[in-house]
């Protein structure tokens, strides 16, 4: 078979750069030719999402990381200054952190952070400290702060995962899950220890967010490296039961967080410096029932009364009327006395910074420049008046107390008024928006209530805000404002119809749209109308209806300017839909011009998508140099830079257009490069494709079985992404495979399903591919008549859409044809068209194939006169073969797919590990001996599964726990890491659950010492059912299974224990065999067995035995004698005995 | 020799990229637009836009061939001398683009280039370009008597079109020679207005001004035929094919042996990028002195 068979695939991307497969599923058939070409749509945005907020930390700013996240996020907190151990409570954390998740719930004050906070600190952990607030419920920003937390303990993390948030804002808006994998995947390739994800403050995410849901994918299928902590003031509404199972030790509550008498007294003691009384203690128990922050309250007031009636005044307040209150209360009660205390500018200070979510001192700087807070705010946190901080070496922030935060904002209102309170959120508003950071600004406008420049602000930033990935906040903000204050505004409109569209919710992202549309007008904002204008058109595109998109796409146009960014988006998308349609050309027109407009503005991102789009039309046209040129502009010129999803796509288009050039090595390579892509960037349908496209290579350099496993494989993707079969081109590929192998009757019943499932009005390209391909099966079936008409209809299909690479290979099928039915002239006539195509479009090694598989087509004269020179040699050097009417049926390979294999683990003898067998794992994969056993000590338990606590007892034993610790994860990521090495796909095979490391039970494995057990077990059963031959059989294969004793070389005690235990397993069924041989007097055989047994153990008379009677069977006397001797004095000088009674009398016998 | 120095403001590709062949126009460096606007259109898609013509395709490229083949270039010469047009013709690596880049070198004419792309099958588009390549040579080429007939060019009107592109040839202002230079005319050459286009402008042309095609395969037959009228002179791949003195000043230019041009020649079948490519792997294979004499060569040819 040729590579023209090899239809170009269709994965569409959708205009908001989603990588969501249009082609299959969930689209009309109409439009699926179309799709068969993969395009491109670039973001509806700026190549730089993430806004780098001015006066920001610019100096980290590094360029692989986005640099809008806000470091104080993630400082963690500091250590108080009066802190007392809780090891009841440190242990329980720590017993349990080989599970994935720890809740610390409680109410406010229980001192829930300063636990965790403490438990970190005295364990030294690695971990990453999130302190979240409600800007965090946008599953990006909430992925986001995780990986750029983990990136500061593991370099080059989240490279993939930013690229992702770029690129497929789209699918992030609707399956933010799928983010949580490509996560997960980046933490499998590159965090090797253990690291703690400590999420504080959960509650203010609220109910409603898509955090919960990609949190709860998180933890499902968290890695053994991570731990997550989260603290809450409430049970987080996470479906935990989903968890198998939960270690009961995982939830901390309010309960366990009270302080018991003893805590109490020693918190006194040795941080409070006070000596309590029992009854003393007694009261406290009754009054405060162990919650910290009362007794620290009662502490305060005990020390300042101290200082007071030294200072001679009275007033001992009557604590127990106080501590009979609600919390609330109790606190108010308290906090008055401790505000109350302070000198009046810190008190100042206090109201005004209680105004903030978070406190940083540079924020405060510049809002408060009388007030000295650098000075008054670490007094405050040393004496410890209800504030904290947090802090690393490159920055801190202040955290108020949360009851102390809710006390001052309540006095401050009592003390300003509304009014009062509105002018100082607009002082606030006025400094965020100048630090771009627009969510706070927004959220101090609405305090304000200053609706209209809330909605201005939301319609001159919205787009930096999209970018940055808050598309939710945007949306909930841009909800909550008055409907009037938004129409004011409409390009704040236009955003939120954009979030819309970015969620998959078209319905509204239209009519918002035509409503922003119509107020931009009036309002004459002509740039800000064409781009809703262009968005309402990549709407009518997906729908199909590419009139009205031309529609709106002319009307933008017409309003924007000549080098607009809106011009190169509306010329991008009117090739897609012209794609769409079929007309090709028209599409290369715009998207050159298109391609021209992003140059001109330097838009780098958009050239490179834009200069694949390219690509397609000249692919599907059949112009394959053109597309390879066109489409390696997609790929990054410099290799260090971040992948991006669509590069996938971009790798897999141009492998296609290599293997119909017929450059298998850079077909494969650029395969190998898309997979990896789809990896990286959980693209399940484009992995499909490019497990077809490995399936079609294989096909084409003629390795069949490696071919039929990787169409098996692509078959499992497709059903994975909810692609059925009919929608792809499957059916025609391996329909294909079939006639290059000769099985002519699979070959017609794939094809025949094919060409029903598609109709040749609605799907004409997809009819005739798969038409051109019945053509060729009916030719090699004989059917030349049929063929024949067949073939005529499609190439007049491809002659006149101009679809040269179809054309050309119905040329030569209807030549062929012609050729059978004696059609001279005609036969000449299509020859030369497909010749002057070839010439064309460079079809040489395609032209090449054709001659070595027909060459009595091109055998005559004036065939021959058509080629040129060097290709006329191959004619005539080519063997004549006689013409072939009745193909050769190859029958020995079957098309029924074989077991897909993943992993192939022997251990019966030498170990040998393997995942595909023409690509063996890296020379210097295992670089530790300790990993590759550790994998054969749990492939070779029951179920694949082995306890963390068996494998650190067997591999490590007595050893120091801290070295363990220290080397335990990282030999386990050596494990992931080797099976991956040199495989294009990467896949994780060891999975950690409950405490067990178990194999993945997704893949399919070849465990050699598994099959011998199933062997064995087969063979015993067909005897218990006195089927001898069968369990012959069954026991013949089990030995040719054992290659050598179990994991030969390794000499741990577990590896003795299993060696042992195979050994005896084949001496049994070595003896059993030899039984056997020798009852049916198959004396060589029998003499072979024997002598296998002996190898192994030479003491084994009962053996000698057998081969002596096997020597005087064949009639050799002198040889048994010789082997009787032998024994003789093997036992005689090895173990100082004579032979058996037994053996002497069978000697006697037959030597006698 | 003004018009190479011209094109040479107009850098195509970077200095240093020597493969002459067609796959390396694939290098886009500086471009810029000039716009034309259409006056009359009946197609939808092109109403009242404003295309953009892409400059690249209409500006000479500036590489220089390693090597200059003189057997070739004569016959060029000669041809262009006769008064007649030329089809280089081959396929892929061929060496048709190094060849006419040459010549257009050293021709002593203004050269107008046009590099054909797939979507000029649109004869609108064609002629846009065609006229904008020759108003690089000649401002305002056609501008009040041609451009409207563009707007309407279609299968009937290529006669009547074709011949006021002949008379501004020849009577418009800045008239005088011209070498015309068509690459990659395969890429349209399925298109129904390409034959009633070449055999009504070939024969009319003006004697100074010679049209230079190059084609992977050969135009639609009536076209070629015409060589029989001494109007046409082809170029085909067998002529293009690189002998045996050739091939050794090629390999000479690399710092190789005649032995090795000779093994080459035999194996390529003289084909120019294949036997480049195999001089350029075995100047890496030996690297010392070849990068040397493949200096000195270049420093020559410049």
């Amino acid at each position: 078979m040729t590579p023209q068979e090899v239809t170009v695939e269709i994965i569409s991307i959708l205009p908001d750069g989603g990588l969501i497969p249009l082609g299959h599923a969930n689209l009309p058939a109409t439009q699926r030719s179309a799709q068969r070409q993969e395009l491109m749509a670039p973001t509806d945005r700026q190549q730089k999402p993430y806004p780098t907020p001015a006066g920001s930390d610019q100096s980290h700013a590094q360029v692989a990381r986005p640099s809008f996240f806000l470091r104080t996020k993630l400082l963690p907190p500091r250590p108080a200054p009066e802190l007392l151990p809780r090891p009841r409570l440190t242990d329980r954390l720590l017993a349990n952190l080989s599970y994935p998740l720890t809740l610390v719930t409680a109410n406010a004050g229980s001192g829930k952070t300063t636990l965790v906070a403490d438990f970190l600190r005295t364990h030294k952990r690695q971990f990453v400290w999130y302190q979240l607030d409600h800007t965090d419920a946008d599953p990006s920003v909430f992925l986001g702060y995780l990986g750029f937390g983990i990136q500061q303990l593991v370099p080059g993390f989240g490279e993939a995962m930013f690229s992702y948030f770029q690129e497929s804002a789209g699918e992030l808006a609707q399956h933010p899950e799928r983010a949580v994998d490509v996560f997960l995947n980046e933490v499998l390739d590159r965090v090797e220890s253990q690291l703690i994800l400590v999420l504080d403050d959960y509650h203010h995410l609220g109910s409603d967010t898509g955090v919960h849901p990609v949190l709860d994918r998180l933890l499902a299928y968290l890695p053994d490296v991570l731990h997550v902590i989260i603290i809450s003031r409430e049970m987080p509404p996470l479906s935990l039961g989903q968890l198998r199972t939960n270690s009961p030790l995982s939830n901390i509550d309010r309960s366990d967080l009270l302080f018991t008498d003893d805590e109490t007294q020693e918190l006194f003691r040795k941080v409070f410096d006070l000596e309590l009384t029992s009854e003393q203690l007694a009261e406290y128990r009754e009054r405060t029932h162990g919650w910290i922050t009362a007794l620290q309250l009662v502490r305060q007031v005990a020390h300042r009364n101290v200082l007071s009636s030294r200072d001679g005044q009275a007033g001992v307040p009557d604590l127990v009327e106080v501590l009979r209150q609600s919390e609330r209360d109790i606190f108010d009660y308290f906090a008055e006395e401790v505000f109350a205390d302070e000198p009046e500018d810190v008190r100042k200070l206090l109201l005004e910074v209680s105004l903030l979510d978070r406190i940083e001192l540079d924020t405060c700087a510049s809002l408060y420049p009388g007030l000295n807070c650098s000075r008054v705010l670490p007094n405050l946190v040393r004496r410890n008046v209800f504030i904290s901080v947090a802090s690393d070496r490159r920055g801190e922030e202040y955290r108020l107390h949360p009851l102390f935060q809710s006390f001052l904002r309540r006095r401050l209102r009592s003390e300003i008024g509304r009014s009062g309170m509105a002018a100082e959120h607009q002082r606030c508003a006025a400094y965020f928006m100048g630090r771009q950071s627009w969510e706070q600004a927004v959220r101090h406008l609405l305090a304000a209530e200053d609706f209209d420049g809330a909605a201005r602000l939301i319609a001159e930033r919205g787009f930096d805000w999209i970018s940055s990935g808050a598309f939710g906040s945007l949306a909930s903000l841009a909800d909550s404002l008055p409907q009037a204050a938004v129409e004011a505004h409409p390009r704040a409109l236009a955003h939120r119809a954009e979030v819309a569209r970015l969620r998959g919710e078209y319905e509204s992202a239209h009519s918002l749209l035509r409503r922003a549309g119509s107020l931009l007008q009036e309002r004459g904002d002509k740039e800000g109308e064409a781009d809703a204008l262009h968005s309402l058109a990549t709407l009518a595109r997906r729908q199909g209806d590419f009139e009205l998109a031309f529609t709106y796409l002319d009307r933008a146009i017409g309003l924007s300017d000549q080098n607009s960014a809106v011009r190169t988006k509306c010329g991008n998308t009117r090739g897609l839909c012209l794609v769409a349609m079929g007309e090709w050309t028209a599409a290369e027109r715009e998207f050159r011009a298109a391609l021209q407009s992003a140059e001109e503005r330097n838009d780098e991102h958009y050239i490179r998508l834009i200069a694949h789009n390219l690509g397609t039309p000249a692919g599907i046209r059949g112009d394959f140099g053109e597309a390879l040129r066109w489409l390696g502009r997609m790929l990054r010129k410099e290799p260090q830079g971040a992948p991006m999803p669509q590069e996938a796509v971009a790798h897999l288009n141009m492998a296609r257009c290599y293997l119909y050039r017929g450059d298998f090595t850079a077909c494969e390579q650029h395969l190998d490069d898309a997979l990896a892509r789809c990896q990286l960037f959980n693209l399940v349908a484009v992995r499909a494709e490019t497990f077809e496209s490995y399936g079609n290579l294989y096909r084409e350099r003629g390795e069949i079985e490696r071919a039929v496993e990787y169409y098996e494989r692509a078959a499992r993707a497709y059903d994975e992404a909810g692609i059925t079969l009919d929608r792809t081109e499957m059916f025609e590929e391996r329909a294909l495979l079939a006639l290059q192998i000769g099985d002519f009757a699979v070959a017609q019943v794939q094809i025949d399903k094919l060409i029903s499932w598609r109709p040749k009005e609605k799907d004409p390209r997809g009819f005739f591919t798969a038409s051109l391909t019945r053509g060729r099966i009916l030719t090699a079936h004989g059917e030349y008549e049929r063929a024949g008409e067949e073939l005529t209809r499609a190439l007049d299909y491809f002659h006149n859409h101009n679809l040269y690479y179809y054309e050309a290979q119905a040329s030569v099928a209807m030549a062929l044809c012609n050729f059978r039915l004696g059609k001279e002239p005609e036969m000449i006539e299509r020859l030369k068209r497909a010749i002057d195509l070839a010439a064309r479009y460079d079809y040489e090694y395609w032209l090449k194939r054709q001659i070595t598989k027909h060459p009595e087509t091109f055998a005559s004269e004036e065939a021959l006169e058509l080629l040129p020179l060097d290709l006329r040699e191959q004619v005539t050097a080519a063997p004549q073969l006689a013409v072939r009417d009745t193909p050769i049926k190859v029958t020995e390979i079957a098309l029924t797919p074989p077991p897909v294999t993943d992993l192939t683990i022997n251990m019966l003898g030498p170990v040998e590990i393997l995942r595909d067998p023409t690509r063996p794992l890296a020379p210097d994969a295992w670089p530790t001996r300790r990993a590759r056993d550790i994998l054969c000590f749990i492939v070779s338990r029951r179920h694949h599964r082995a306890s963390k606590d068996t494998i650190i007892d067997t591999f490590w034993g007595e050893t120091d726990f801290d070295v363990v610790e220290k080397n335990f994860h990282p030999t386990v990521s050596h494990i992931r890491k080797a099976l991956n090495s040199n495989q294009p796909l990467k896949q994780n095979f060891l999975l950690y659950r409950d405490g067990d490391y178990q194999l993945n039970s997704e893949f399919s494995y070849r465990i050699d010492s598994e099959e011998f057990d199933q062997l064995v077990s087969e063979g015993e059963n067909a005897r218990r059912a006195r089927q001898f031959e069968q369990c012959i059989a069954a026991y013949e294969r089990a030995l040719t299974l054992y290659r050598g004793e179990f994991m030969q070389g390794s000499y741990e005690p577990w590896v003795e224990e299993q060696r042992t235990y195979y050994r005896e397993q084949y001496l049994r069924l070595l003896e059993a065999l030899a039984g056997v041989a020798q009852t049916s007097e198959d004396w060589p055989r029998a003499m072979q067995l024997a002598q296998l047994i002996i190898r192994e153990d030479q003491f084994r008379e009962d053996i000698h035995c057998v081969l002596i009677k096997a020597h005087a069977a064949m009639g050799n006397r002198g040889a048994a004698k010789e082997h009787y001797e032998g024994l003789k004095r093997l036992l005689e000088s090895e173990l100082g005995v004579e032979p058996s009674l037994e053996t002497k009398k069978l000697y006697q016998q037959l030597i006698g | 020799m003004f018009a190479v120095v011209k094109t040479v403001q107009l850098p195509r590709l970077k200095a240093g990229f020597n493969r002459g062949y067609g796959e390396g126009v694939a290098e886009h460096q500086g471009r810029d637009f000039l716009s034309i606007m259409f006056l009359i259109d009946s197609s939808h898609d092109l109403v009242g836009t404003t295309v953009k013509l892409i400059t690249e395709k209409i500006a000479a490229p500036v590489y220089l061939p390693r090597v200059s083949r003189a057997r070739l270039l004569n016959m060029l010469d000669k041809s262009m001398a006769a008064g007649t047009s030329t089809i280089i013709s081959g396929r892929a690596g061929a060496g048709k683009t190094a060849l006419a880049v040459d010549f257009a070198n050293r021709c002593g004419r203004p050269v107008a280039w046009y590099k054909v792309d797939a979507p000029e099958a649109e004869p609108k588009l064609f002629f846009q370009y065609l006229v904008a390549g020759i108003r690089e040579q000649r401002p305002g080429f056609g501008a009040k008597s041609l451009m409207p007939l563009v707007g309407v060019a279609d299968l009937d009107h290529i006669a009547w079109l074709t011949e006021a592109l002949v008379y501004e040839l020849a009577e418009g202002d800045g008239a005088g020679p011209l070498l015309l230079v068509i690459e990659d005319l395969h890429l349209v050459s399925d298109s129904d207005w390409l034959v009633p286009f070449f055999s009504r402008l070939l024969p009319l042309l003006p004697s100074d001004v010679h049209v230079l095609i190059t084609s992977r395969s050969l135009p639609p037959a009536p076209l070629w035929r015409m060589r029989s009228k001494q109007s046409l002179v082809v170029i085909d791949e067998e002529t293009l094919a690189f002998s045996r003195p050739e091939a050794i000043a090629l390999f000479e230019s690399y710092g190789l042996s005649s032995e090795q041009a000779n093994i080459a020649l035999d194996h390529t079948h003289g084909r120019a990028s294949a036997l480049d490519d195999v001089a350029a792997f075995l100047q890496r294979s030996q690297p010392g002195v070849a990068n040397q004499a493949s200096g000195t060569k270049a420093e020559r040819t410049f």
